[in-house]
């Protein structure tokens, strides 16, 4: 099985996506399904083939260092659910002992 | 006939002319759109907007000489695309009270060219599905058949064009999204070259795969919306320069000389025998026209939906990680540490598609995997784009179904992910390799739903492939909808 409940919970906590317990079962069942159906790719002898990550031939683009928009703080803010005075609001990051 | 019937050229010459005024036109387009509410193809109608937006360009019509044949053109535009000051959603919980403080560039240049913008479009969330039915303001229905499927992602912007709700719509493609659904609906819908039109302002899914592009009524309104999108924009560093061109030049529907291949893995036993026929029929008319019909092979097309799933969930699960619910998006306000904060926001805030490729894009990228998974797709994609290059020496086209049935019955899918990304398997390949591909309605099936075919081309052929799309239109002509009672 390439997704069982133990992988799910593992690679939830990579995405940091909390999933109920009731729910495992379900997410496992069908991302097992997938997978299967993807890895068939495994079975391909393609060993020297180069990968494309992108389909231009991506180099580094450079613009001026000029400043546009200012003062948009008020504005940017807006979208977040908890600010206070002109800061995002969040819970504490770091643990106390 | 109802006005919001008229093509984007016709429309134009009325509102020139003076024979109708703008702010009648987006009244009547608001009032079509109240009319067929049960469509579903709006999550959010900008009446006051739409009617400020009309009377700004009755005001450039009545002074300049030359204005753009958009203006005062109603349009809709798909809800991932961001609107400054008008709420974008992407269909999703997370994005429900987003408002945008910029706007997209290509809504900046249509703004510019007088365009009105009517409203957002449904869509699957975060452009991820094939039905327009993963979406929190409910699923979109064909205007077909109302039992049926519009087709997705961009099943609002199809749908909204189909049944005279919009004069055109913007969509976004990163796997067939504004091809399936234009299929299933009966109109044109052009996913351009990668890097052509601007990605500036797009909600991000699979930025390597993501390109916006027109759903129109007929081609030559596509080529009209081309001439106003497409070009070279500082702000999206992956937009190219110097490709854009007039796209309405010498769209004249002349294909004598040209070759087109016919690429037997599309026209394999997945294919409905009925659409078959229909797309057969226009690859016909083509012939009696002059162009050569020949069949080729793109052996690694057979890759393709695995590659594309893998790649562009793998893209999503490192974009979509921006959802954190601090500074935009969906917040769960109970969480006592940042840790559960992410975790829950994120549980809550995405639904259960999005959640299933976040997950499956971070198992392939996971250590262990990357390199059987991810990697390896890499390496397909890099074939079949090497497949496309030999095909494109051979010909100049490449035409194949859109997709391998009709539209399908609501709820038909929902259950079974992988049968709904199987839906994908004609238009996955396009997008892995970059290219231009349209979808031009060419029949309808037995059942009474639309069939389009779609040409696929070399990097920045969009002229060619309107141009051989119109033929294809001159010969079956525009599938029309019959406007409900009243209007």
């Amino acid at each position: 099985m390439a997704a069982d409940i133990k992988t799910i919970k593992k690679i939830a906590d990579l995405a940091a996506i909390f999933i109920e317990e009731n729910e495992l079962e379900a997410y496992a069942a069908q991302l097992d399904t997938i997978i299967n159906y993807m890895e068939e790719l495994k079975n391909l002898d393609i060993g020297d083939t180069k990968p494309m990550e992108h389909i231009l031939q991506m180099n580094n683009v450079f613009r001026e260092d000029k400043v546009t928009g200012q003062n948009m703080r008020n504005e940017l803010i807006k979208n977040a659910n908890i600010a206070k005075d002109g800061y995002f609001k969040v819970p504490a990051v770091v643990d106390l002992l | 006939m109802s006005i919001c019937k008229k093509t984007i050229m016709e429309t134009s010459e009325l509102l020139r002319t003076k024979k109708i005024g703008a702010v009648e036109l987006t009244k009547e387009y608001l009032k079509n759109i109240r009319k067929n509410a049960d469509i579903n193809a709006y999550v959010t109608v900008c009446e006051n907007e739409a009617v400020n937006a009309a009377e700004s360009a009755q005001k450039l019509l009545d002074s300049e000489d030359e204005v753009s044949p958009l203006c005062g053109i109603p349009m809709g535009i798909k809800d991932n695309i961001c609107t400054k000051d008008i709420r974008t959603t992407c269909a999703s919980k997370m994005l429900e009270n987003f408002t945008p403080s910029y706007s997209a560039t290509i809504y900046n240049k249509l703004q510019r060219s007088g365009a009105v913008l009517l409203g957002k479009l449904n869509m699957d969330e975060f452009a991820m599905g094939s039905s327009t039915e993963y979406t929190i303001f409910g699923s979109v229905h064909n205007p077909w058949n109302g039992e049926y499927v519009a087709g997705g992602s961009s099943g609002g912007s199809a749908s909204a064009v189909a049944a005279n709700l919009a004069a055109f719509a913007l969509g976004s493609d990163t796997g067939g999204s504004i091809r399936q659904p234009a299929s299933f609906c009966g109109v044109v819908g052009l996913k351009p070259t990668y890097g052509l039109v601007s990605r500036f302002g797009l909600i991000a899914f699979a930025s390597s795969l993501d390109q916006i592009g027109p759903i129109s009524k007929d081609i030559t309104d596509c080529a009209l919306i081309m001439n106003a999108i497409a070009g070279h924009d500082p702000k999206d560093s992956t937009s190219v320069k110097g490709h854009a061109s007039d796209y309405l030049e010498d769209l004249d529907g002349k294909v004598d000389q040209l070759r087109i291949g016919l690429p037997m893995e599309f026209f394999d036993s997945a294919l409905d025998g009925d659409v078959g026929a229909v797309i057969r029929n226009a690859l016909k008319s083509l012939e009696s026209r002059g162009a050569t019909l020949s069949e080729c092979s793109l052996p690694s097309i057979k890759n393709a939906v695995p590659a594309y799933y893998l790649i562009s969930s793998s893209e999503a699960s490192s974009n979509l990680a921006r959802y954190d619910g601090i500074r935009f998006g969906y917040r769960n306000e109970n969480a006592k540490n940042i840790a559960d904060l992410y975790r829950l926001s994120r549980k809550e805030g995405f639904g259960s598609e999005v959640k299933r490729r976040i997950l499956l894009g971070t198992y392939a990228l996971s250590s262990g995997y990357q390199d059987e998974l991810y990697k390896k797709a890499l390496k397909v994609r890099s074939i079949i784009s090497q497949e496309f290059n030999s095909a494109f020496e051979k010909y100049d086209v490449i035409a194949a179904p859109t997709c391998p049935t009709t539209a399908f019955k609501l709820g038909e899918k929902l259950n079974d992910p992988l049968k709904m990304y199987l839906n994908d398997i004609y238009t996955v390949a396009v997008n892995l390799a970059g290219l231009p591909a349209i979808s031009v309605p060419c029949g309808k099936g037995k059942n009474g739903l639309p069939v389009g075919i779609q040409l696929i081309g070399k990097p920045f052929s969009e002229k060619l492939l309107l141009n051989v799309g119109k033929r294809i239109e001159k010969e079956i002509g525009r599938l029309e909808i019959e406007q409900k009672e009243g209007l």
